[in-house]
């Protein structure tokens, strides 16, 4: 019952958001729409007149139908997988998805993979231990990172790295002297273009992971169970795993979910200053071309993406902490 | 307030950071009556490094870096302090109806709530800059704060619903007197902390985005504005390449940086003072 | 009444101290007790809260922990100390030889783990059990403390009522056949109903088991039901031992003569009742000499000046100058 529940929100949420970044592209400012239309106009050489009709097909702006009816159409559109046209790149928005998205989830799984799992176990061992070599290492690293916003470490990592150092190149996902596939030059390749934006998302993010798990880790520690369960004389690993652990990450793994909503908004800077084609830099051209087309419809994604990983976040959490299950 | 200053002179990193803030906040106010902003542009001077006559160097046609920070700390500090106002007013707004009222306005307002915390704030912020034209500080600390108010209205609303559990309210009730106003009361004084504290974190997080949408050339209704100069250097001018750049490049970033600092270990001060839990 | 089937302790607490170190000093909630268990019997540790019995308790398993430290004693079991063993050897010797139930035991299960499994977990870390057996034997003991094994064992701690967690805890406890059982305040937090159906599983268990059990209680109604032998605890120390009806008719020290006196019970007059005057000292800044002195009305000068030595009489122990005293004070027919 409960999930029905949630997938029901997870559903209603994505509707608002729909409608809601359509009537905001409806009610553009007029001469906004005007200049979109001048510059269809000039890329493909017709009249002013077409290039309206064309701009206002982009967006699913037909004056002589309701507003609902032009809603239902793009909504029917979305549901049938099409997300739209992109005016800049002159292709489906599907397709330049398809190039897109795999460059976005290589560097961004990758990154949340290693400081996630790195950040979490500096956390439990701070909490099991104490006192700490990692204790000042890592509160370090955290406050650091969360003065520098996301966009300026990944401007000092490239300037130091890529552009002094030479360690790393400075644009595109692969280099174009490599034959895409499975061959160890482009895989090598392909490591390196994306090193820096992964290493930019792990600095961003290992501080948050491990400052989280420490704080719920000691917090479990405090409780009576842990004590009764030492006096049980359970062994050390026991405890640690089974006890301590399974209680302690419950936090995280809800914020795992809400870290994917930030790490996709971060990435329209950070893949922009690194030329990485992924969805982000689409959507960051997108956004400064004024292609609505293509925005529109990366949005959505992102926001169903999101949406979904928050979804399964909630039910996942459900089927761990069995008193949020039968409690409520 | 002597307490706050005991407290801050024992915390030296919370005196650190108001003496940063402090900084930057004479710097938005005074700091252009002092110092002119340099309009010459002169090719051959470009990007130097800083010097006696130009503290922080030159940009890519030869102006003065440091007038460029100074001049770019009020309008960057303006609209944050502006977004944080309008967040709080519209977080404590919605919240507040929301815990009081009850019902299914609360339900729906509280599924409103859920979508601007699920759906990621800067893309959306971005599309809205596409879109509308920002052209002074207000409009634009609008468009920060209409997607940043969700978490603080659910602070808000629950801070309500426990204070509305308390037994003075059915005590209340049954004399007669209007709950809503005693809440009220009651509530002011409870969440004034944590406003406190929010307000220089959301102010941190305005800067933030402010400065990364200006980055991408979207409002671009002051050039001597931070985000505005790091889009210059980025992106137009080649500053990333160029060696001698890297003071051009690193004015900017230096601003930021040094600003979210400085809100960090103050936040942390003020957290210490409001939460004597946390005084070690 | 007492079962001693040897005379031998199986327990020796020798000289126990537990110190405890916070930044207004340094505290010492259990002072140089020195205290015999014997096999079989049912001991009683009654003190106010603050008495230190509790940390007694956890002394005993060398379950103390930060900011508290043992700072002196030994606790003999089988004759060997406690505070020798290695970590592995304590962590065997805890919950197989002397298990300890706290004081309310709502929360002293992980909220994610069936019952069922953590019952396994407590037996395969000590012994290497198949599983049915293991759950075979949890069941009879569930039954034992009057529960339904079918409804318990698949439930998580939070979908059983307190009292029900009480009671598998208990069981929990004994699912390894200690030899000495140790209850914080078993009864605390519980209805008075709960309260008499728990005391009631608990003397079923002795029956049946042979099991000594240790209580620590600030409760001398449940001492009067269930102990066979009392010590009485005051700021640290222990100021009274003996059988339980000496300890109620014929008190010897002026504090237990006091809470006798204090304890209200639902036949006879409340004014008869007296409580003890005064409150329990402050740990950091404790009265010279006897520490009940200040709410003594037998004090003399030598009460303020001099600690009092323990007196051992036959089968009861009493540390108070004025013993002789308080014990002919005790009036014909006191119940």
């Amino acid at each position: 019952m409960q999930i029905i529940k949630r997938i029901g929100i997870a559903v209603m949420t994505l509707l608002l958001v729909t409608g809601l970044t359509f009537v905001l592209v409806h009610n553009m400012p007029g001469d906004v729409f005007e200049v979109i239309a001048y510059r269809i106009a000039q890329q493909q050489s017709i009249t002013y007149e077409e290039a309206l009709q064309q701009a206002r097909a982009i967006i699913h702006y037909d004056p002589n139908v309701p507003l609902l009816t032009q809603f239902t159409e793009y909504a029917g559109g979305l549901l049938r997988g099409d997300l739209g046209k992109s005016v800049i790149f002159q292709q489906p928005v599907n397709k330049i998805v398809a190039e897109a998205v795999p460059w976005t989830v290589f560097v961004l799984s990758v990154s949340l993979l290693i400081s996630f799992v790195i950040g979490t176990l500096a956390g439990m061992v701070m909490a099991w231990k104490r006192k700490t070599f990692l204790d000042p290492i890592v509160t370090t690293i955290s406050s650091v990172t969360d003065a520098i916003p996301d966009y300026v470490t990944a401007l000092l990592l490239m300037v130091i790295f890529a552009v002094n150092l030479r360690w790393f190149p400075t644009k595109g996902a692969y280099s174009s002297s490599t034959i895409p596939g499975f061959n160890l030059p482009f895989i090598i390749s392909v490591m390196k273009h994306g090193a820096l934006p992964i290493f930019v998302y792990i600095l961003q993010g290992f501080g948050g992971w491990a400052l989280l798990m420490k704080g719920s880790a000691v917090s479990v520690l405090g409780e009576d169970y842990i004590m009764a369960a030492r006096a049980r004389g359970l062994k050390e690993r026991r405890i640690i795993t089974n006890y301590l652990g399974r209680n302690a990450l419950l936090p995280s793994v809800t914020a795992l979910a809400m870290s994917l909503g930030g790490m996709l908004g971060g990435s329209v800077l950070v893949e922009t200053v690194y030329a990485y084609p992924g969805l982000g830099w689409f959507f960051g051209q997108a956004v400064s071309m004024r292609d609505y087309g293509l925005m529109q419809g990366l949005f959505f994604l992102t926001a169903t993406a999101v949406i979904t990983a928050n979804l399964l976040a909630d039910l996942i959490y459900s089927r761990l902490d069995p008193r949020i299950r039968t409690g409520e | 307030m002597k307490t706050s200053w005991r407290i801050l002179r024992r915390n030296p990193r919370a005196l650190l950071g108001f003496v940063i803030l402090l900084g930057f906040g004479l710097m938005a106010t005074i700091g252009p009556y002092l110092i002119k902003l340099d309009e010459d542009q002169n090719f051959a001077e470009r990007f130097q490094a800083p010097s006696l006559s130009h503290l922080m160097g030159t940009d890519y046609v030869g102006r003065d870096v440091f007038a460029q920070i100074i001049y770019g700390s009020r309008d960057v500090l303006i609209v944050a302090v502006l977004a944080a106002i309008l967040t709080i007013l519209i977080g404590v707004f919605i919240g507040a109806i929301s815990g009081l009222a009850g019902g299914p306005l609360d339900t729906t307002l509280m599924m409103l709530v859920n979508v601007i915390l699920t759906v990621p704030s800067f893309p959306l912020m971005l599309i809205i800059a596409s879109m509308f034209k920002v052209t002074n500080p207000i409009s634009y600390a609008l468009l920060l704060a209409i997607w940043s108010w969700g978490g603080l209205a659910r602070a808000v609303r629950s801070q309500i619903l426990s204070l509305k559990k308390r037994e003075f309210i059915e005590a209340a009730r049954v004399l007669g007197l209007p709950a809503g106003h005693i809440i009220f009361r009651q509530l002011l004084p409870n969440i004034t902390p944590y406003l406190a504290i929010n307000f220089i974190s959301i102010m941190r997080h305005a800067i933030t985005a402010s400065v990364g949408i200006m980055m991408l050339g979207l409002v671009p209704y002051s050039s001597s504005n931070w985000g505005m100069m790091l889009n210059l250097a980025v992106f137009q001018s080649g500053a990333v390449y160029t060696p001698s750049a890297i003071f051009y490049l690193l004015a900017p970033i230096t601003a930021i940086c040094l600003f979210q600092l400085g809100g960090i270990f103050f936040a942390h001060g003020l957290d210490e003072l409001m939460n004597p839990r946390l005084r070690s | 009444m007492a079962q001693n089937t040897a005379n031998e302790p199986i327990l020796r607490i020798r000289d126990l101290s537990v110190e405890f170190t916070l930044r207004q000093g340094t505290l010492r909630a259990v002072d140089h007790v020195h205290l015999d268990v014997l096999p079989g019997e049912l001991l009683a540790i009654v003190g106010e809260s603050g008495s230190g019995k509790s940390t007694l308790g956890y002394g005993l398993v060398n379950l103390v922990s930060s900011p508290g430290q043992i700072a002196g004693g030994q606790v003999i079991y089988k004759n060997q100390n406690v505070f020798d063993l290695s970590p592995e050897a304590l962590r065997q010797f805890r919950w197989k030889e002397v298990a300890m139930v706290f004081q309310a035991a709502q929360n002293a299960m992980n909220p994610v783990m069936r019952i069922e499994d953590q019952m396994v977990d407590t037996v395969q870390d000590h012994e290497n059990r198949p599983r049915a057996e293991i759950l075979k034997r949890a069941t009879e003991l569930l039954k034992l403390v009057r529960l339904q094994p079918e409804q318990v064992l698949k439930a998580y701690p939070h979908e059983l009522s307190g009292g029900m967690r009480q009671r598998v805890i208990m069981a929990l406890s004994l699912l390894l056949n200690p030899r000495v059982l140790l209850l914080d305040e078993p009864t605390t937090a519980l209805d008075v109903v709960t309260q008499a159906y728990l005391l009631d599983i608990l003397l079923d268990i002795r029956a049946k088991f042979g099991i000594t059990m240790v209580f620590m209680t600030h409760d001398i109604s449940i001492v009067a039901k269930v102990a066979d032998r009392v010590a009485v605890m005051y700021a640290g120390q222990i100021v009274e031992t003996g059988d339980v009806n000496e300890i109620f008719y014929r008190p010897h020290h002026p504090y237990t003569q006091g809470l006798i006196q204090a304890a209200p019970s639902l036949v006879g007059d409340l004014s008869d009742k007296r409580p003890v005057p005064g409150s329990p000292p402050d740990l950091f800044h404790l009265p010279t000499g006897c520490r009940f002195h200040t709410r003594c009305s037998y004090a003399t000068d030598i009460c303020r000046s001099t600690q009092p030595t323990t007196t051992a009489l036959d089968g009861h122990t009493v540390a108070c100058h004025h013993w002789e005293q308080v014990l002919g004070s005790n009036t014909e027919g006191s119940r």
